[in-house]
């Protein structure tokens, strides 16, 4: 047994230790270190997969039987990678925050670790420690370092909302446990589970919060914008899919018949937040507000796929349920890079103008050429064009959901539109026509902002140019995924 | 023998601090810290050493039984089981962390620190006792340090405070005495072991004495509506004390429901369950209500108790084993967390501040850095957060409660970790972050606190180490806990 999972799961956390004794000005260094170290230790798993790699179990509580379990499959490779990748962006996204440096990075530590368990965790018990320890850094960051007075309240909903949904989940949890005796995601997706609506409600209501979907999702836009921006990057980035993921690896494999069942209600939420999310992003002046609507309803195509898979899962051709499922990952992996990278190059423009209105900037492509040609990739990708990530998944999801549910995928067209209005919006009165006096001599992309953006776009162009290796990669890990279960008594 | 120990290392410290002159406060200190360490290696001791048996008799490890008052069959027996074990370590624990948060006081301290003894002294002999009558003797010497550390050294209408604790206090045994004369009575001795493991009572008996015992016993553990003495008691108490009334007196009247009320009258218990479970929600529920609107900050902590204790009643009143399980894991973890809040608030940051009102912090994150950051990670330990001991204990009951009590029950106490989560988080910015407009000026001048010194460091390393431990580990604990429940709850399911 391999403990690599293990390592780079708590290296950023053995990195807060370093940072908390390490001069203040060498905080950054540590952390950003501690996210070196797992995104090379993801890649390298990723890349030498064997199955004997990847699971690692003990015994933690034996009297309750519950296991430290913690595995990859095709369902978690891909987010965790994302989150891998994530990681030493966001730390050299902050690399020139100086403000209480060492709390600051010990808190974004912490939160990768938080995410790395989220993501690799097999068993509820620790899944759920993660789960909030992902969101408790959150909470403090938002609080203490980010914009504006309304942070204290943005913070506070955040927090709230999350923590309702986490304790449904919770409850809904043990009373599962109640009747099954087991923790175990594997051993519980192979179960008859008699069904119980309560525990089904509770457990969709952890991860509706999270996702987010309408309408619960009035914590969202508040705290992405109040959020510093390396901070809404991993919020928009990784801790959204945390809601989708729980999605697949919670709802689909251990609750088939209610899915199925309530499969189109679920399609008609999703539809809806599309929509809402869409029109809603029309309505802004902020940018960073414009964005975290354009989150709402990216992110809620992946929900969209989830219940075309879910109705497809039972008699329907299999294709359909493939195509949505393998949608669903390529598009939390898209959506969270290429969003990441949007929040981040308008966290640069705010740094050089004081300001992120949509009507503060104008004719910055000429001003700018570097930073309004990252922009401009990564609008393309949220709008799902041809060769950029995004297409691939959103197409994937859109032909899985046709094939079960024609009409809600034409009124989720509806949404692209309206996604095509504000983010054309955007580029227009950022990019183009007259530059407004002030904004004359701003600067173009630094180095130190290339190497965040450059990856970004790396990764964004490799899946929309080749989504096969992507997909292959996913593919390929399915046999372990059998291989684990297997192993499962 | 090395359990009486603790009891007799406790009250030897209380008779010689007591007979130092009280200007030699330096080496008095020392003294306390001794004997408190003293006290809390012993019971480390006993836990390394003490496994469980195959039945009730064996179960307990250490037993002293000898004749004390042959006319009325009371005897002098002591032993401990996995009940009890956690709760030596607890009270070793905060006894030790007490004295060193109180590591300044320089009045009348040879007093104090007899007072201190005395009461830990009488605590470490209920979790001892294997005879009611000893149990009862040991429970009354509680009572009355609780009443001069009060209302000598404490604060906040202290006179008041503390007689309403001891009137509170008396009331309860009042009724406890009741209930085990009519236990006496009816079985003829007061031999717990035998008590134990013997039918002796009709249902019918058992119907109307465990309300009386339970809510005997109950007042002490905060039970709702009787918990009226505890906010104002832990409020008024000087640190130290505060942190041994939450963190382990409260423990007491918890622990005689579990070994007396419910371990004696098992039928009794299965009567009253669900209206136990019922008031051990709105224990809970009322409680963190309550904490969210309070503006001194001892006070929240004082209802954060109330909210925590009805955790452990709701998980007796489930009458199996994990929910059992998680009552005694979660005494063991609100002693802790709630000695670290106590100790936090009434220490460390008082004497910094001078003040406990909350509206008259002003953004204290900055200006004491070191001492937010423990306060929150005790406030996310408090809150039941994953890690913590706290989330372990609660997660046990609700499990618990999810197989006997109603789902209406835990979804009750759902609301309840609700609210809790909202106080705790309300509470930390206003203490912390909030920037006050009404805060006095000189306040907000104030650039940075003192750090914390080597004792408090010491102390706040101590508990959140030991809630840490517990939350990561539980195992160490539950092994040995669930061993001697399963003993009790055979006879409950006959």
């Amino acid at each position: 047994m391999s403990n690599e999972i293990n390592l780079l799961t708590f290296a950023p956390i053995a990195a807060v230790l370093l940072i908390l004794a390490a001069p203040a000005r060498l905080a950054r260094v540590m952390a950003l270190i501690g996210a070196l170290v797992s995104l090379v230790l993801t890649l390298n798993l990723l890349k030498n997969f064997d199955a004997v790699n990847l699971a690692y179990r003990a015994k933690w509580i034996p009297a309750l039987d519950i296991e430290y379990f913690v595995g990859l499959d095709a369902i978690n490779a891909l987010v965790l990678l994302l989150a891998a990748l994530l990681a030493p962006l966001v730390v050299l996204a902050s690399w020139e925050h100086d403000d209480r440096p060492r709390t600051y990075f010990a808190l974004l530590s912490v939160q990768f670790t938080g995410l790395f368990g989220v993501f690799t965790a097999l068993n509820f018990f620790h899944w759920f420690f993660f789960w909030e320890l992902a969101l408790v850094p959150a909470y403090f960051l938002i609080k203490m370092f980010g914009h504006g007075e309304d942070r204290h309240r943005a913070a506070l909903n955040f927090f709230l909302f999350t923590v309702i949904g986490s304790v449904a989940m919770l409850l809904g949890f043990l009373l599962l446990y109640q009747k099954t005796g087991t923790f175990d995601f594997i051993v519980l997706s192979k179960m008859d589970i008699e069904v119980n609506s309560f525990i089904f409600c509770a457990i969709l209501a952890g991860l509706w919060v999270k996702v987010p979907l309408v309408p619960l999702h009035i914590w969202q836009a508040p705290a992405y914008a109040a959020a510093p921006v390396p901070v809404a990057m991993l919020l928009t980035g990784a801790m959204s899919k945390m809601g989708v993921y729980g999605f697949l690896r919670l709802i689909v494999p251990i609750f088939p018949e209610q899915l199925q069942q309530h499969a189109g209600v679920l399609m008609a939420f999703a539809l809806l937040t599309i929509l809402l999310g869409a029109f809603l992003a029309i309505r802004q002046t902020d940018l960073k507000r414009i964005l975290a609507f354009s989150s709402l309803n990216h992110v809620a195509y992946c929900v969209l796929g989830i219940g075309a898979l879910g109705i497809a899962a039972h008699g329907l051709p299999l294709d359909a349920h493939e195509l949505a499922s393998q949608g669903v990952i390529l598009q939390m992996f898209a959506h969270g890079i290429a969003a990441a990278g949007l929040f981040y190059l308008v966290g640069r423009l705010e740094m050089r103008t004081g300001t992120c209105g949509l009507n503060d900037f104008g004719g910055l492509s000429a001003i700018t050429p570097g930073l309004a040609a990252a922009f401009y990739i990564l609008v393309f990708c949220s709008l799902g064009l041809p060769f950029l990530a995004g297409f691939a998944a959103e197409f994937l999801i859109f032909s899985g959901s046709f094939a079960v549910a024609p009409e809600v995928t034409v009124a989720a067209t509806l949404g692209l539109l309206a996604t095509a209005v504000f983010l054309l919006t955007m580029l227009q009165r950022i990019f183009t026509g007259v530059t407004l006096k002030p904004n004359h001599s701003i600067a173009d992309l630094t180095f130190n902002e290339a190497l965040v953006v450059v990856p970004i776009i790396f990764f964004v162009l490799w899946a929309g140019v080749a989504p096969g290796t992507w997909l292959a990669w996913s593919d390929n890990l399915q046999p372990t995924l059998q291989l684990i279960q297997k192993t499962t008594p | 023998m090395t359990a009486l120990l603790m009891i007799i290392l406790s009250f030897f410290g209380a008779l010689v601090c007591g007979l130092m002159p009280a200007q030699q406060y330096r080496r008095i200190r020392w003294v306390a810290l001794t004997t408190a360490v003293a006290g809390l290696v012993v019971s480390l001791i006993c836990w390394v050493r003490y496994l469980p048996g195959d039945d009730f008799t064996t179960n307990f490890d250490d037993v002293i039984n000898f004749t004390w008052i042959p006319i009325f069959g009371a005897r002098f027996h002591t032993g401990f089981d996995g009940i009890s074990l956690p709760l030596l370590l607890l009270t070793g624990l905060v006894a030790v962390c007490g004295v060193l948060f109180t590591w300044t006081l320089d009045k009348r301290a040879n007093e104090f620190y007899a007072y201190y003894f005395a009461l830990i002294g009488g605590v470490y002999g209920v979790f001892l006792s294997l005879d009611l009558f000893l149990l009862f003797v040991f429970y009354e010497i509680a009572v009355v340090p609780k009443y001069f550390l009060i209302a000598t050294w404490g604060s906040t209408r202290k006179g008041f405070a503390a007689m309403k604790l001891v009137l509170y206090s008396f009331a309860g045994s009042g009724l406890v005495l009741l209930g085990l004369l009519a236990i006496y009575f009816t079985a003829g001795s007061f031999n717990l072991q035998l008590l134990l493991s013997r039918e002796q009572f009709t249902p019918g008996f058992q119907a109307i004495v465990f309300p009386i015992l339970f809510l005997g016993f109950g007042i002490l553990a905060g039970l709702w509506p009787f918990h009226t003495w505890a906010p104002t008691g832990h409020v008024a108490a000087p640190t130290a004390a505060s942190m041994l009334l939450a963190g382990v007196v409260m423990k007491l009247g918890a622990y005689g429901c579990l070994r007396v009320a419910i371990g004696v009258l098992p039928a009794g218990a299965k009567v009253w369950a669900p209206l136990v479970a019922l008031v051990a929600v709105v224990n809970i529920v009322y409680g963190a209500l309550a904490a969210l609107r309070q503006n001194d900050f001892k006070f929240v902590i004082g209802y954060s108790s109330v909210s925590h204790m009805g955790f452990v009643l709701l998980g007796l009143a489930t009458l199996n084993i994990t929910g059992m399980t998680g009552a005694v894991l979660q005494m063991f973890s609100h002693g802790v967390i709630g000695a670290l809040l106590f100790a936090l608030v009434g220490s460390v940051i008082y004497t910094r501040t001078k003040t406990r009102m909350l509206d008259e912090y002003h953004g204290l994150i900055n200006r004491m850095p070191t001492i937010a950051w423990m306060f929150i990670a005790a406030g996310l330990a408090s809150m039941g957060l994953p890690g913590f001991s706290g989330f372990v204990s609660e997660l046990y009951v609700l499990l618990g409660a999810w197989g006997s009590q109603s789902g209406w029950i835990v979804c009750g106490a759902g609301v309840g970790i609700l609210v809790t989560f909202g106080y705790t988080l309300v509470k930390i910015h206003e203490a912390f972050f909030r920037v006050s407009d009404t805060a006095p000026i000189d306040q907000g001048s104030v650039a940075q606190y003192a750090p914390m010194t080597i004792p408090e460091m010491v102390g706040c390393g101590l508990l959140l180490g030991a809630t840490l431990l517990i939350g990561l580990c539980p195992w160490l604990l539950t092994n040995t806990v669930s061993v001697s429940l399963q003993f009790l709850l055979e006879r409950i399911a006959n």
